[in-house]
């Protein structure tokens, strides 16, 4: 079973840690005046590594949810299956966003891993349990990331990825006998 | 659920222009496209997503007291009511934090009315007699609200202020689909029909 990829924390770390890097380049390049321009172009790229790194790790999640979906469907009961399906085709198209997102950010996306350490479902409710830990580890990724994210537009491209997973999610709880919707506040918790 | 806010305010914008054809009215809708292309405050930001959550109070209220929805609809409809009130008061209360009076209390039927008109829902929420009729006006209006706090997202400046309006505008999606799915049970493509939810203006 995938605990790090899963939980939603491992990244948020990552984060942290990625963005007390830039905090601490921007203190340096703060306290260097009269460096040139080139030096201090060079000395802010901490800060774009870190988004291309912050939107990678958002790609991998779409990657091991592209995998959990495409090793849980055939597990799951109908006519739960065919919103698998879907949600597949969903995760594929967010995959596809993500890595557009990284290239314009100057980064190579990353590709996907030859396996994933998902565990071994072998019913249908627990791939849905799986496929709920996925679909929640992206949403709190993606609200980490549109707080870090810049400018506007790419918050408002990585929401409208955030939105649809949360939709995936309710539609799970409910195959699950959950309440699909537990909280006014999407928080990749519930 | 996929929004064309930009080339409809400009194609309102242009007609209006054609239509107008004085030179007061030039420079009118000058200043007016000048306005639209001005930096949103936080607070405006805000004002406009409260004024939707408001109106998502009215809404659901008329909704569930309506006496249109089966039994079974109505309870399932009941706890999104009690989301949008926080949805509301979170707003409201963000709005405060920067000095803006606000209130959450639900729009009242006049404002609601306008504020339809504005979005094209031409529904009226004194005039609900279908279940069909009730349930697509809270799809539209889940619409309305996921892309007030989408547009929302291109401006505001905080962090806090991006994740609510990220956490709330995700909610609402849940809404839509959990409305629609009840409208066709089982047709999981018509409750999650996109890949990349962004509302409508």
């Amino acid at each position: 079973m995938v605990t790090e990829d899963l939980e939603g924390e491992p990244s948020s770390r990552r984060s942290v840690l990625l963005a007390a890097t830039a905090g601490l380049a921007g203190a340096l390049l703060a306290g260097c005046g009269s460096q040139s321009i080139k030096q201090q172009v060079h000395n802010s790229q901490p800060a774009l590594t870190n988004d291309v790194d912050l939107l990678n790790g958002l790609l991998h999640l779409e990657h091991v949810a592209i995998a959990a979906y495409t090793a849980g469907i055939p597990l799951l009961a109908q006519p739960t299956a065919k919103a698998g399906q879907l949600f597949l085709n969903d995760e594929i198209s967010h995959a596809g966003d993500v890595a557009g997102l990284v290239r314009e950010a100057g980064g190579k996306p990353i590709k996907p891993a030859p396996s994933y350490v998902l565990g071994h479902p072998r019913t249908s409710e627990e791939v849905l349990m799986l496929l709920h830990r996925v679909e929640n580890a992206q949403i709190a990724g993606y609200l980490n990331a549109i707080q870090r994210l810049e400018p506007g537009v790419v918050k408002q491209r990585v929401a409208a990825i955030l939105a649809n997973d949360a939709q995936h999610v309710a539609v799970v709880r409910a195959a699950l006998g959950r309440p699909a919707i537990p909280s006014a506040f999407v928080n990749g918790r519930d | 659920m996929r929004a064309e806010r930009g080339s409809t305010r400009r194609q309102l914008v242009a007609r209006t222009i054609a239509l107008a054809g004085s030179a007061a009215g030039l420079a009118v809708l000058a200043d007016r496209a000048a306005a639209d292309e001005a930096p949103v405050t936080d607070a405006e930001a805000l004002s406009k997503a409260l004024e939707v959550e408001r109106l998502m109070v009215l809404a659901y209220r008329r909704v569930l007291t309506s006496g249109a929805l089966a039994p079974d609809i109505e309870r399932a409809l009941a706890p999104y009511l009690t989301h949008e009130i926080q949805h509301a008061s979170a707003v409201a209360a963000a709005l405060a934090s920067m000095g803006v009076s606000a209130t959450s209390a639900p729009l009242d039927l006049t404002a609601a009315g306008d504020l339809l008109s504005k979005h094209n829902i031409p529904v009226s929420l004194t005039d609900l007699h279908s279940q069909n009729d009730a349930m697509r006006l809270l799809v539209d209006l889940e619409s309305v609200a996921e892309g007030v706090h989408f547009t929302a997202l291109k401006t505001l400046s905080t962090m806090r202020l991006q994740r609510l309006a990220a956490q709330i505008m995700a909610c609402e999606a849940q809404h839509w689909t959990a409305v629609s799915g009840l409208r066709n049970p089982g047709q999981y493509v018509k409750a999650v029909p996109w890949p990349f939810v962004t509302g409508s203006s």
